[in-house]
């Protein structure tokens, strides 16, 4: 463990100070957006290696903390670390700073105590974390559910917190980061409108804390990546990076997730709107376009295997069986889908009333109680009183707009728009410093706010505490029955509902098989290959439910518990 | 005021007093016309005081059930 803790920590200065000494050629001189140009340099530098070591096979933990060195070595060699300046206090101190200390304590704690558990995430998304991790490479294999194709980037950061250890306890620092990068481009955008740092420091608590965005950081999901990638892109603009650093985000946000791609026409009047006062002679041309083209290529990496492998960049859409599947989704704007988004958000959703909050944010939008209670209100003032907020009110709403276009009506759709609470933290933060009136009430939503991002309604207390008692190294939200050894093999079946990446275990140690049977026989054929005694199957449809119930009928598997069944010994001995 | 009218036409009479759109809008034709009042600031904060209690009636309960506080 503690030569494994020692590649991460190795892994994690390369690339900070690989970082720091490409920021010194691209940096704008304005301390908040070099700050999320910083975080944006490095999130490519970690999608980029383990890209390459995926794709080249090379994706173990020997090879890239061997890599690690090597660049932390040539960077110290060339006196990277000597371009350090002394670290500035962008919060500015005082009562701000020890409400962030304590937001970081507690994200430290949910990320040590928190296994992945969001149906989504253990179903789509992790699968593929697993699999790599595994082979030591990209593989074709991404589980069963039918949107397992779809870009991975965020699956990158991921690979890279459980790489070196070998375990998926630090698997949330991947959204943490992600976290951070929204928290930045907040405090970048609120400063670039005018705010003092306390100010823009404060929206960006604000916005960290609104339910649907941090909920969504800690339960490995990509919709918060998304967003924080999209405020990026909005600062950077603001901030006058230039296209190059954009063009990085760009990609990266393509990369992610297609939905950042929604929010597009919001950015782009962004940029033609804005004026940005950023001085241009500190930045290397070749290296803010080689920036920018790098950023594209990784991004755009998920397009092109989709297009190699499946014949379609955005396989599945288009497939015939994935139209058909209920988590399947539209291409092209819906002016039905738009209106029902938005009628539905603003009559019913914005209140959160109807479910407790958590990721997925199902029948809710997750904004939040200061959003909602402070931010709307203060954006309406703000609206009318400063061009600047008039200005990147209309690029957020045209973003909002278009998102809301684009996705369809299922009671999911309100996380693809989890960037447009910002404008209403940078509101709400902006509108506290009116009065001490607004200000207390500012500060009681806020308490609120920190309550409600305790657990998620997927993992209320009693769930909680039970992965707390484990210990660190067991930790899983999968009860696994008792028939089941660690590190046997465990065949899988079913569809989006089948929570797979929970069957490898916290430490990757149970190798499992994926099962697309099309009948009871196959399913034998399939399995007797497979060599596995352990099936999970969890249907997702009729069909799939059917041929469960058939296995069980003709005694070819015998249940167990939590989906789990175990092949009776006169089965197995026959299909050898 | 085009917002109020919308809402008024909408919105059942008997739920106008808990919509968020009315509510902002009655108050954005207050604030147009007072805001250099010195009761503005009281008014707006007891605006949003009024819109988080709208929003802790629809989701205190719930906060309170995943922690555990209301079982």
């Amino acid at each position: 463990v503690i030569v494994s803790l020692l590649f991460l920590v190795v892994a994690n200065g390369a690339a900070l100070l690989g970082a720091w000494a490409m920021l010194q050629r691209v940096k704008t001189g304005q301390s908040s957006v070099d700050l999320v140009l910083f975080l944006v340099i490095r999130l490519l530098i970690i999608s980029a290696s383990i890209l390459l070591a995926g794709v080249s096979g090379t994706l173990t933990r020997g090879c890239m903390a061997f890599v690690s060195m090597v660049a932390l070595g040539v960077l110290v060699l060339r006196g990277a670390h000597r371009q350090i300046n002394k670290p500035k206090w962008l919060i500015g101190g005082g009562w701000l700073a020890v409400l962030w200390s304590i937001l970081l304590l507690r994200l430290a704690i949910q990320v040590w105590f928190f296994s992945p558990y969001e149906g989504d995430a253990v179903a789509y998304h992790l699968p593929k974390v697993a699999e790599w991790v595994r082979s030591g490479g990209i593989t074709r294999e991404m589980g069963l559910h039918p949107s397992a194709t779809f870009p991975a980037g965020f699956e990158l950061i991921e690979v890279w917190w459980v790489l070196f250890l070998r375990h998926d306890i630090l698997i949330e620092v991947a959204g943490v980061e992600f976290l951070a990068l929204a928290a930045a481009s907040t405090a970048a955008i609120a400063r670039q409108l005018g705010f003092e740092p306390k100010v823009a420091w404060f929206a960006a608590l604000i916005y960290v804390l609104t339910p649907g965005v941090y909920f969504g950081a800690t339960s490995c999901m990509n919709d918060t990546p998304a967003a924080a990638l999209i405020l990026a892109t909005m600062a950077l603009f603001l901030g006058g990076a230039g296209f190059g650093p954009v063009l990085t985000v760009l990609g990266l946000g393509l990369g992610t997730k297609a939905t950042y791609g929604f929010a597009i026409p919001g950015m782009a009047l962004l940029a033609m709107l804005a004026r940005p006062n950023s001085s241009q002679a500190l930045r290397s041309k070749a290296w803010t376009w080689g920036l920018g083209v790098f950023g594209i290529l990784v991004g755009g990496f998920w397009y092109v295997r989709n297009w190699v492998w499946f014949g379609n960049p955005v396989y599945p859409i288009g497939a015939p069986d994935y139209a058909l599947s209920s988590v399947s989704v539209h291409v092209g704007p819906s002016f039905p889908a738009f209106i029902s988004n938005l009628t539905e958000l603003v009559d019913d959703r914005i209140y959160d009333s109807h479910a407790p909050l958590g990721a997925n944010l199902d029948r809710s939008a997750g904004w939040g109680a200061v959003n909602f209670g402070c931010g709307i209100l203060a954006m309406m003032i703000g609206i009318a009183a400063d061009p600047r907020l008039r200005v990147l009110a209309l690029a957020f709403g045209v973003s909002l707009v278009s998102c809301l276009a684009l996705v369809d009506h299922h009671p999911w759709y309100v996380k693809y728009v989890l960037f447009f609470p910002a404008i209403l933290a940078i509101s709400a933060a902006w509108f506290s410093t009116l009065h001490p009136g607004l200000a207390a009430v500012t500060f009681v939503a806020l308490a609120f706010a920190a309550l409600s991002t305790f657990l998620p309604y997927d993992l209320p207390l009693a769930r909680f505490s039970d992965l707390a008692r484990q210990s660190w190294s067991e930790r899983s939200s999968l009860s696994v029955p008792e028939g089941i050894r660690r590190g046997e093999t465990v065949a899988a079946c079913g569809g989006y509902r089948a929570r797979s990446y929970l069957l490898y275990g916290p430490d990757f140690s149970r190798r499992v098989v994926y099962l697309r049977p099309e009948s009871t026989q196959d399913f034998l054929n399939q399995l007797r290959q497979s060599g596995a005694r352990a099936v999970y199957f969890e249907p997702s449809s009729t069909v799939q439910q059917e041929l469960l119930s058939s296995l069980l009928a003709q005694k070819k598997l015998e249940p167990l518990r939590n989906s789990f069944y175990r092949v009776p010994e006169t089965v197995e001995s026959a299909t050898r | 005021m085009g917002a109020v009218l919308w809402r008024v036409v909408t919105v059942p009479f008997y739920q106008l007093w808990r919509d968020w759109v009315f509510l902002l809008a009655v108050y954005g034709l207050y604030s147009h016309f007072r805001r250099t009042c010195r009761e503005w600031p009281v008014t707006t904060a007891s605006m949003m005081a009024f819109m988080l209690g709208l929003y802790w009636q629809g989701q205190f309960l719930h906060v309170l059930s995943v922690l555990g506080l209301n079982q």
